[in-house]
This record gives structure tokens, C-alpha cells and sequence, in this order.
């Protein structure tokens, strides 16, 4: 009888199993740990990137918020290759990388070299309060951008000069997807004709 | 006791199969570059194509970018693709292009003058990459294309070689302009050949069949005619024109009132029915020597009657 019981369970578990991952496992709420990681929830169709939330998944996508795994010879550039081994910056190309990882953004850069500190592992008050958006901390020596902390001074001062341009961006993503890429690479949107540069709009095209 | 333990290892067995991941593949789509743009003289066969350059294997995410040519602003969609994405191409092709022998099926199309030839000089992959040219120097004699050679690289002239996501490439000739085939007329060799009589007895009007359903000719025609002295001197040579009877139709037959006479004493006249399309691009006027294409004045052996531009010789059937 208990050996027919066991296995029972074991069949009814091994079923919920299957359903469940054949329904929803890539449906899982990721809410709790997405700002922690420059996430996205499918759930709640929002993300967070240096702790700013998120709505566009467009501009999420865009903004690409991790470190790609490249071929690294096929980077020819002399500046590509000192960052590559220096885990540095490319201004002609606006590539940066981290531990061999390749980022495409100054922001998405500065994060990727960032600590990032979940919620509840700040003992610093002032360092809690930063991680709310973002600030420095002199007592410290951190900056804060999100949950993310910098403890370079320069580092930390690029890292919001990117997130300013990012919120910029989030913002008008709300009416014009093209127009928050556009300000995301000093552009035109191209179905706006608006010119964008450091995050303000400086033309617009007839 | 002893098959509780058991049935909980079991269920440790299968929670932790089912929910510690493997290796994360995160999506992206920032390492794809302009690789590759193309037009023929009337904008009529274009296409771009875009390579991923880094090895990226999960740079999937191209349905969030648009294809613009600038500065006209002309752009296109694109679609996310899904497979290994490294070193791969991803090819935007007009109609025109896709039907030509050779051409790879297009991952997305785009209408005709996506680039507009008169203005364009750069293209651009949405935020993330752009391509550069000198106005006027984007080829246009539909055989050759601008690349890049390396990822960054500077756009070099050079044959086309359109390779589609799935990976199949291919070479076109689009020097007959508009996409449309342009058949030689067949000679017997390929289909019946063509055939004249006499409407009038002295010869002024005649009367022309030819073969217009061997190599699916819907093409208007032209006549090309000479005298005897306007044959090449030898062989390989060019031919001298006396004139053209324009726009004769696409159908067979065709009654040709007004006959030329030849002007040099010889009494003879020769003459060629010959394809044309509405670029003013004519078909083969078929060899001399069972190899050779025979020539004439014009721009790439053509008739330059007519308002005949240029010629075309990429079909092979009829000649």
C-alpha cells in the first residue's frame, strides 16, 4: 500500500512539474530580484535598469543591460584592444569591457563593473537612501547608482551622466520608442525627424 | 521510513533539474553592422545586408531595429531571427532583386528607391551602425555593390555577394535594370526562330514573327537595322546602324511598314528584333561566332537607338 502511495506522489509531482514548466517557466514573476540585476519582469512587463524602472520593453532591449560573450579577436581596433585588457572603454566606439564581457553602453558599462548590493546589504543610512536612485556618499567613499555601487569617484560621475541621459530616454520612450534610442546615441529618431544630443532635443527635421 | 527518505532524495532530484539553470544566453542585438549595399541604375534591384561581426551567438534581437537610408529617411522594419546568430548575415532586398537568378531569398523586403540614388549616402542600422559613401559613388552598373571588407572597415566597391540569414549567397546581374529578364529573341537554336515574309512584293512592308513564349518574353522590342557596310569589318567588331523601329510590342507578329533601303549601293539591309525594358535597357542581340556576343555602338554593346541606354546579357535563353 505504501509503496502504490509513493509512487502516486510520485506521478502526481512529476505532472504538476510538467505542467507548470511547460506553462510558465519562462513566465516567472522576477519582480523581487530584477532591480537587483538590471532585469525584466515578463510577468509585470517592466525592468529596471540602474535601479530606474523600466515600462518600455523596447527601450530594455535596447539598452542591453549585460555583458555579451564575443569573440574578442575580432576586435581590431587598437583603443578596443586596451580595453579588452584593461577592462576599459572604447570612446571611438562607445564599447566597453568587463572581464572579457562586451558592453555597448557607457552606462551599461559602469554597471557592469559596479558591485551590485541587494536590498537589505547596505549597512551604510545615507548609502540606503542613495541606492534608492543614485548619490555619493563621502563618509563612505561609495556612489551609488540604484543597487549598484561604484567607489570610483570619475567612475561613479560618468555612471550618472549615462543614467541622466538614460532617464531622459525611459521618459520619452513613453511616446516615442525611436526617439529614446535617438537620445541614447545622440541621433535622429527616425520617425519623429527629432535630433537628440545629450539627452535634450536639439533640431527637428522636416 | 526507509521510502520516505527515498521519495524525498527523488523529489530533490527533479526540483533541482527543473530549476537550476544552465549556461544564461542573454539576447542582444548591438554587434551587427552594415556590411553590404547594392542598387542597380533605376533603384529598381537594391539590397542591404548587415552581418553580425563579433561572434555573437544570441544577437537575435533585430525586430527592435529599422533599416534608414539617409539622408531621405526611407527605413524599413526588420524581424528578430532565432538560431546562432554569430558571423551570420541578414539580407533586405527589393522585389526586383528577389526574382533575379542568383539573388537569395530576402530576410525582409523593401520597395524599390530605398535608397534614392540621387541623394543617398549613408545607411544605417538603427542606433547602432552606419554605413558611409560619397554621393555618386555607390555603383550602379548592377554587378557591383559597396562592402565592407572588415568589421569597422571603410565601404570598398566590389562584386555582389548577397547572403540571406539561412546563409545562402549569391551573385546578381542586374545590368538589365528593373528585375526583368531580358531574353535574347531565339534563333532556332533555342525555340523557333524568327521568321519574315513580304506584305508587299517590293519588299516595303514585312511581315516578322518570333518566338516569344520559349523564354517567357514579355519585353517590348525594337528593330535594329544596317547595311552592308555597317557589318564589322572582321569578326568580334562592331556594328554600324542605320537606325531602329521603336516599341514594336511584346507580341509577335509585327507588321513592319516603311522598310529601310540601304543607302550604300549594296541593296542590303540586315536587321535584329531585340528585347527592351522600360529602363531603356535592351536584351542580346546573340553571337556572332556561337560564343560572342555581337556589339554595337553603345554603352555596353548596345544599339544607342532608340533612347537604347545600356544591354543586357545576363539571360541566357534565346542567344
Amino acid at each position: 500500500m505504501r509503496r502504490l502511495l509513493f509512487w502516486a506522489a510520485v506521478v502526481t509531482l512529476v505532472g504538476a512539474l510538467g505542467a507548470e514548466t511547460a506553462r510558465g517557466a519562462v513566465e516567472a514573476c522576477t519582480c523581487a530580484s530584477s532591480r537587483a540585476t538590471n532585469g525584466w519582469c515578463p510577468v509585470h512587463q517592466f525592468g529596471y535598469i540602474g535601479g530606474v524602472k523600466v515600462a518600455s520593453r523596447w527601450l530594455y532591449e535596447f539598452a542591453d543591460a549585460h555583458g555579451h560573450q564575443l569573440d574578442l579577436s575580432t576586435f581590431t581596433c587598437p583603443a578596443c584592444r586596451t580595453a579588452i585588457a584593461t577592462n576599459g572603454f572604447c570612446e571611438t566606439h562607445h564599447l566597453g569591457f568587463v572581464d572579457k564581457m562586451a558592453y555597448y553602453s557607457r552606462l551599461t558599462y559602469e554597471l557592469g563593473k559596479a558591485e551590485p548590493r541587494p536590498e537589505g546589504t547596505i549597512a551604510c543610512a545615507p548609502c540606503r537612501k542613495n541606492a534608492e536612485s543614485y548619490g555619493w556618499c563621502a563618509k563612505s567613499a561609495v556612489g551609488m547608482v540604484g543597487p549598484f555601487a561604484i567607489r570610483d569617484r570619475q567612475e561613479y560621475d560618468r555612471a550618472v551622466a549615462a543614467l541622466t541621459i538614460f532617464v531622459a530616454a525611459n521618459e520619452a520612450s513613453r511616446r516615442c520608442n525611436y526617439c529614446a534610442g535617438a537620445i541614447m546615441t545622440n541621433s535622429e529618431c527616425p520617425a519623429c525627424r527629432i535630433t537628440y544630443k545629450d539627452g535634450k532635443a536639439v533640431a527637428r527635421n522636416p | 521510513m526507509k521510502s520516505i527518505r527515498k521519495f524525498a532524495g527523488f523529489v530533490g532530484a527533479i526540483a533541482l533539474s527543473v530549476f537550476v539553470p544552465g549556461t544564461v544566453v542573454v539576447a542582444g542585438s548591438h554587434t551587427w553592422e552594415v556590411w553590404e549595399v547594392f542598387s542597380n541604375a533605376d533603384g529598381t534591384v537594391q539590397f542591404v545586408e548587415i552581418k553580425e561581426t563579433h561572434g555573437g551567438t544570441a544577437e537575435v534581437g533585430l525586430g527592435g531595429h529599422t533599416m534608414i537610408s539617409h539622408p531621405s529617411g526611407n527605413s524599413s522594419t526588420m524581424h528578430s531571427v532565432t538560431g546562432n546568430t554569430a558571423f551570420t548575415y541578414y539580407l533586405l532586398g527589393t522585389a526586383a532583386f528577389a526574382a533575379l537568378p542568383g539573388a537569395p531569398t530576402p530576410d525582409t523586403i523593401i520597395p524599390a528607391n530605398f535608397i534614392k540614388l540621387s541623394t543617398d549616402t549613408s545607411m544605417e542600422y538603427s542606433f547602432t551602425n552606419t554605413a558611409t559613401w560619397t554621393l555618386g559613388t555607390l555603383p550602379t552598373n548592377g554587378t557591383s555593390s559597396l562592402s565592407r571588407l572588415v568589421s569597422l572597415g571603410p565601404l570598398v566597391s566590389g562584386a555582389n555577394s548577397p547572403t540571406n540569414f539561412a546563409g545562402v549567397t549569391g551573385t546578381i546581374d542586374a545590368s538589365g535594370g528593373g528585375g526583368a529578364s531580358l531574353p535574347g529573341v531565339p534563333d532556332g537554336t533555342t525555340g523557333t526562330p524568327l521568321r519574315v515574309g513580304k506584305d508587299l512584293a517590293d519588299g516595303s512592308s514585312l511581315n516578322i514573327t518570333w518566338d516569344a513564349t520559349t523564354c517567357a518574353d514579355a519585353n517590348d522590342h525594337q528593330i535594329l537595322y544596317g547595311q552592308r557596310s555597317g557589318f564589322p569589318a572582321a569578326p568580334g567588331g562592331t556594328y554600324t546602324l542605320q537606325g531602329g523601329t521603336c516599341n514594336i510590342g511584346p507580341s509577335s507578329p509585327y507588321n513592319w511598314l516603311g522598310t529601310p533601303n540601304a543607302t550604300d549601293g549594296s541593296g542590303l539591309t540586315w536587321f535584329l528584333v531585340v528585347t527592351k525594358n522600360a529602363s531603356g535597357t535592351e536584351g542580346p542581340w546573340g553571337t556572332y561566332n556561337g560564343t560572342a556576343e555581337r556589339t554595337g555602338p553603345g554603352t555596353g554593346g548596345s544599339s544607342n537607338v532608340c533612347t537604347t541606354t545600356n544591354k543586357s546579357v545576363a539571360t541566357a535563353c534565346g542567344h
